[in-house]
């Protein structure tokens, strides 16, 4: 196996600033596909009117998690050495409460707000100046904030090491999980917005 | 395709009269998770976006005041060694596709207007003043939480991670929590 | 059957997919199924030969005390580490190694209580590309002896005299990074796993999000 390619060295880095750019076009193309350039449909997820955030969000993670899962399981990828984001649990959750706030009143988060901006949306453009603001003051508070920061440190801690279940039961819950998820919001979207009028 | 909601349309720029309906999204969310496979198959990561805003941050404070952001433990990290150019990331070049991709994706549609997105019961400086706001309290949170909805909801939850699974449930909790308090900015 | 399947909607389409590739994975387990690997068997008899894979407790020793970007991995069983293991070390089974994403340049020491079982590791790390990893020549029994209570004889030549007096310097400093040799009880936060991995964090190529 040589998978992830960078990884096993068959490419340098300045080759993989290139992939970055392809990488995250694909990445923006498939936001605003979703409709995520507009901060009125990432909001209606909140409201109950369009569930298209869970919706495309789930299922991203649905096809990533089964995907890496089979690859690995053919012997195409190496599993150990995709980066697992560490768990800090606390500072997570807390940082979590918070960015769902910031989520609501702005209306985007950092990833669509570039597509907001970059198809033309103002309050897109704004928001992105409001969340380099807020990176900046994070910074100049950090020193009291660190201690905060750094607390909890689980390292790389899955699903099925905190369940105790074995990987494969694991991502079985999760399609079902997913699965249940959607059939549940085609149900609520049919109920706060029958006549599938959607902003746009 | 209906607009019962108010928009504030400014110059038009490449906006057809009507736009073409969204993907389902269950089809985008399949493109979405099959290129954040891309990205563990290529590089062995995920994706993000705060990481590269922080980066310009970073970058920010070291060419106005380069003592003050090398003293700070929080800007070195995403300086890196002196001498190297904090920019020159993955995330920034990542970033700067995304904004290409939904460009690209935008003018496909005809959904590429200069626009303030909003609900009706709001005015554009309100809405503005929120978004501003808004934008600074998510830059704060996705700090806190070394990412945001790419980073860590995508990319960590695709990876079973737990801290990433509590992120992403806290934002929805949260979000829901707080969204009575600014229905008027949307519906 | 088939008339049915072709009047399901793309959405029930996929989500049928989705079931059946999730109820596959509930079947296989696990990820990584038989993880195989090339292994270039001159290069790494080569390698065994030139004996640059074994460090010395010494060398261990100025490592950690330098603070150099290293990983020190514990082989042995959980309460056996908990008694003593050496500062800034990691508990591991070698089913966790082999599972751990570490890259594979990173620097690695592997020990066990006499090596065996580091040197059984080090075979599976080597054979799956890892380029920076070492054992511990002689084990914890060569730390004890070496660092912790470093002893010469009546008789030891000038030389031998020179290395007991660093050996003392170091086991005053690592007495004081481990004030009780008995138990370490920092060292675990809670019975089953994971073990902590802080220091790991600085060591791993920093990607953010």
């Amino acid at each position: 196996m040589n998978a992830p390619f960078y990884k096993f060295g068959l490419f340098g880095e300045d080759a993989s600033l290139l992939v970055a750019l392809f990488i995250g076009i694909g990445f923006g193309f498939f936001l605003e596909r979703a409709g995520f350039g507009s901060a009125r449909k990432l909001a209606a997820q909140f409201y109950f009117t369009d569930l298209r955030v869970f919706k495309v969000m789930f299922v991203a993670i649905v096809t990533a998690m089964l995907g890496a899962f089979w690859l690995s399981w053919l012997g195409l990828l190496d599993y150990t050495q995709v980066t697992v984001p560490s768990t800090y649990l606390v500072p997570q959750i807390f940082g979590g409460l918070v960015f769902g706030v910031g989520f609501v009143m702005g209306g985007y988060c950092p990833g669509t707000c570039c597509v907001a901006a970059a198809t033309g949306r103002l309050d897109g453009v704004v928001h992105l100046f409001g969340m380099i603001s807020g990176i900046l003051i994070f910074g100049e508070l950090y020193s009291f904030i660190e201690g905060f920061y750094t607390s909890t440190p689980m390292g790389r801690f899955t699903l099925p090491d905190l369940l105790q279940l074995p990987f494969g039961l694991t991502v079985f819950l999760v399609v079902l999980l997913a699965l249940a998820g959607f059939a549940a919001a085609e149900r609520l979207e049919k109920k706060f917005n029958p006549s599938g009028e959607i902003p746009s | 395709m209906s607009e019962p909601f108010a928009t504030d349309h400014g110059v038009i720029v490449s906006d057809r009269a009507e736009p073409r309906p969204y993907m389902s999204p269950y089809l985008a969310g399949v493109g979405l998770g099959l290129v954040l496979l891309a990205a563990y198959v290529v590089m062995g990561r995920g994706l993000g976006a705060s990481g590269a805003f922080t980066s310009f941050v970073a970058a920010g404070v070291e060419t106005v005041a380069p003592a003050h952001a090398r003293s700070n433990a929080f800007y070195t990290e995403y300086l890196g060694d002196p001498g190297t150019n904090p920019l020159k990331n993955w995330l920034v070049f990542e970033i700067i596709g995304v904004a290409i991709g939904g460009l690209i994706s935008g003018m496909l549609a005809g959904r590429v207007r200069k626009e303030v997105e909003k609900g009706p019961r709001i005015s554009v400086n309100k809405r503005l003043l929120f978004a501003f706001v808004g934008g600074g309290i998510m830059g704060i949170g996705s700090k806190l939480a070394r990412g945001c909805t790419s980073g860590q909801a995508l990319t960590g939850g695709a990876m079973l991670s737990v801290g990433s699974w509590a992120f992403m449930i806290a934002v929805f909790a949260s979000a829901y929590a707080v969204a009575y308090f600014f229905r008027r900015q949307w519906l | 059957m088939n008339t049915k399947f072709s009047s399901f909607s793309l959405n029930q389409r996929l989500a049928l997919l989705a079931g059946l590739l999730g109820f596959l994975a509930l079947v296989a387990g696990s990820p990584f199924r038989n993880q195989s690997v090339t292994i270039d068997l001159k290069e790494l008899a080569r390698a065994i030969e030139s004996e640059n894979d074994h460090i010395s407790a010494d060398q261990l020793a100025e490592w950690i005390m330098l603070k150099s970007p290293v990983r020190v991995i514990d082989l042995r069983d959980s309460i056996s580490f908990l008694t003593y293991h050496i500062p800034t070390a990691e508990c591991m089974t070698m089913e966790k190694l082999l599972e751990e994403n570490t890259s594979k340049d990173g620097k690695l020491v592997l020990y066990s209580e006499g090596g065996i079982h580091a040197a059984q590791a080090w075979m599976l790390l080597k054979a799956k590309g890892h380029t920076n990893v070492y054992t511990l020549k002689g084990g914890l029994t060569s730390w004890k002896e070496d660092i912790l209570f470093p002893a010469v004889s009546g008789a030891a030549s000038p030389e031998e005299r020179v290395l007991f007096a660093r050996r003392k310097a170091l086991s005053e400093y690592f007495r004081i990074v481990t004030p009780s040799l008995q138990v370490d009880s920092s060292a675990v936060h809670r019975k089953p796993k994971p073990p902590v991995k802080v220091k790991a964090e600085r060591e791993r190529p920093w990607e953010g999000c």
